[in-house]
């Protein structure tokens, strides 16, 4: 499961499995690009208050992974 | 007696012999070829993910294609003049599939190889030399690729002993063909195979236009419940034969890792970073780095667990919800610290909670 932060500087990542986090800024980083084959495989995606991210906005956000 | 000369262009010893070009210092493309740094799990068994790289000792990883068919850990087992070598133990005897990848290797940064000028006629010969251990014999296999795999050359290597230690030397002429990165991205993949399928195999001594990773044909690690594999004094370098290994000094050789990993506490109540709070709820701890990271800034940042944490800040303790990656420069990285209650503007130092296990890892590898 992931779950996204708003920072200062952007969007972060943290995968709850593992502890790992990780800017959204970072395409060549190897955890971004579990974090992209994750999400379209349907691994669940919260925001930081544990809200599920679903339906349009969820595509909205897969569509915007480079 | 004098003991050498060096002149402008010439080195020579305590006896006047010309040393040869090769016998320079940090002649070793690779980092940490001799295993002794393991920030990550010290001599622990390292943790796998399917499809990505998975660091073991520091700057060496293992990629897999499938889970639970190996395990690996720094090991103390190791030939003379060596403390340690990378120990790679099979779970079962599974039979790779065509597109399996089971591989060990070094991803050298384009930085680190950029004399070598490779993707051009001048490109040089290397000679790669390691020292490895198996409970298996036969013939094993590796390869050299670019960062993008799209070269490579399949090597093969001979086993005729089990459970003996064997110094392999395999001479690499230059590559005059295909992009090889001269920059801060991932110049050169030293693969060693453990078990890979046809599809990533290669006839061992040539250049190809493909993504090879072993040759055709070699031993499959993974192919025998409990096999092991050890390697150590892993050298790359320049020419047509190998040198001794180029044992560095510990402290040298942990900061060329830190360049793409620093695991920062084991030490009871460390002082992590101070920053301050942004709001009630977000902190912002600087950490700043003993070594400069890679650039570019890509850092992921992961925690052992959130209970081995404490913010101080207004004389009380707060207990973080999250610890997260934000910014940072090379010479340092921003973390936003989760909690409730904490008041606007007051500093926020990250903090162990007296516990050793409390560590923060810092991760910017190719």
């Amino acid at each position: 499961m992931y779950k996204i932060y708003e920072t200062l500087n952007g969007k972060t990542v943290l995968n709850t499995t593992n502890n790992r986090s990780f800017s959204l800024e970072g395409k060549e980083n190897t955890d971004y690009q579990q974090f992209k084959q994750d999400i379209v495989n349907g691994v669940e995606l919260l925001d930081a208050d544990g809200n599920p991210i679903i339906g349009d906005e969820l595509t909205t956000f897969i569509g915007g992974l480079a | 007696m004098p003991y050498g000369t060096i002149n402008a262009d010439i080195q020579t010893d305590s006896f006047g012999s010309k040393l040869s070009p090769s016998s320079a210092v940090f002649r070793n493309r690779l980092i940490n070829g001799a295993m002794v740094i393991s920030q990550r799990y010290g001599t622990g068994a390292a943790s796998f993910t399917n499809g990505t790289n998975n660091y073991i000792t520091d700057r060496w990883n293992i990629y897999i294609t499938q889970t639970g068919k190996l395990t690996s850990n720094q090991s103390t087992t190791a030939p003379t003049g060596y403390i340690n070598s990378l120990l790679v133990t099979s779970s079962s005897a599974y039979s790779v599939l065509s597109t399996d990848i089971f591989v060990l290797r070094q991803i050298i940064e384009g930085y680190n190889i950029a004399d070598l000028a490779w993707g051009t006629a001048n490109a040089k010969t290397v000679t790669l030399s390691f020292q490895v251990y198996s409970s298996l014999t036969g013939t094993f296999g590796g390869s050299i690729s670019n960062g993008t795999a799209a070269r490579s050359y399949p090597f093969s290597y001979t086993i005729s002993s089990a459970n003996t230690w064997t110094q392999i030397s395999v001479t690499i002429p230059g590559d005059t063909s295909g992009t090889w990165a001269t920059d801060n991205t991932a110049g050169m993949y030293v693969n060693f195979g453990l078990g890979v399928g046809t599809t990533g195999s290669g006839t061992a001594g040539s250049w190809a236009g493909s993504a090879y990773y072993s040759a055709t044909g070699a031993t499959s690690v993974v192919g025998t419940s409990s096999a092991t594999f050890y390697l150590t004094g892993v050298q790359l370098e320049v020419g047509s034969n190998a040198t001794n290994f180029e044992y560095r000094p510990y402290g040298t050789e942990l900061v060329l890792c830190q360049r793409y990993a620093q695991v920062l506490g084991g030490v009871a109540n460390q002082r992590y970073g101070t920053g301050w709070f942004f709001s009630a709820t977000n902190g912002y701890p600087f950490i700043t780095t003993p070594v400069s990271l890679r650039s570019p800034l890509n850092v992921t940042i992961s925690y052992s667990a959130l209970s081995d944490f404490v913010i101080y800040s207004g004389g009380t303790s707060l207990t973080p919800s999250a610890i997260v990656a934000d910014t940072g420069s090379q010479n340092g990285v921003s973390i936003l610290v989760s909690v409730t209650g904490a008041t606007t503007g007051y500093a926020a130092t990250l903090v162990a909670t007296g516990s050793t296990s409390s560590r923060l890892y810092l991760l910017n590898e190719l």
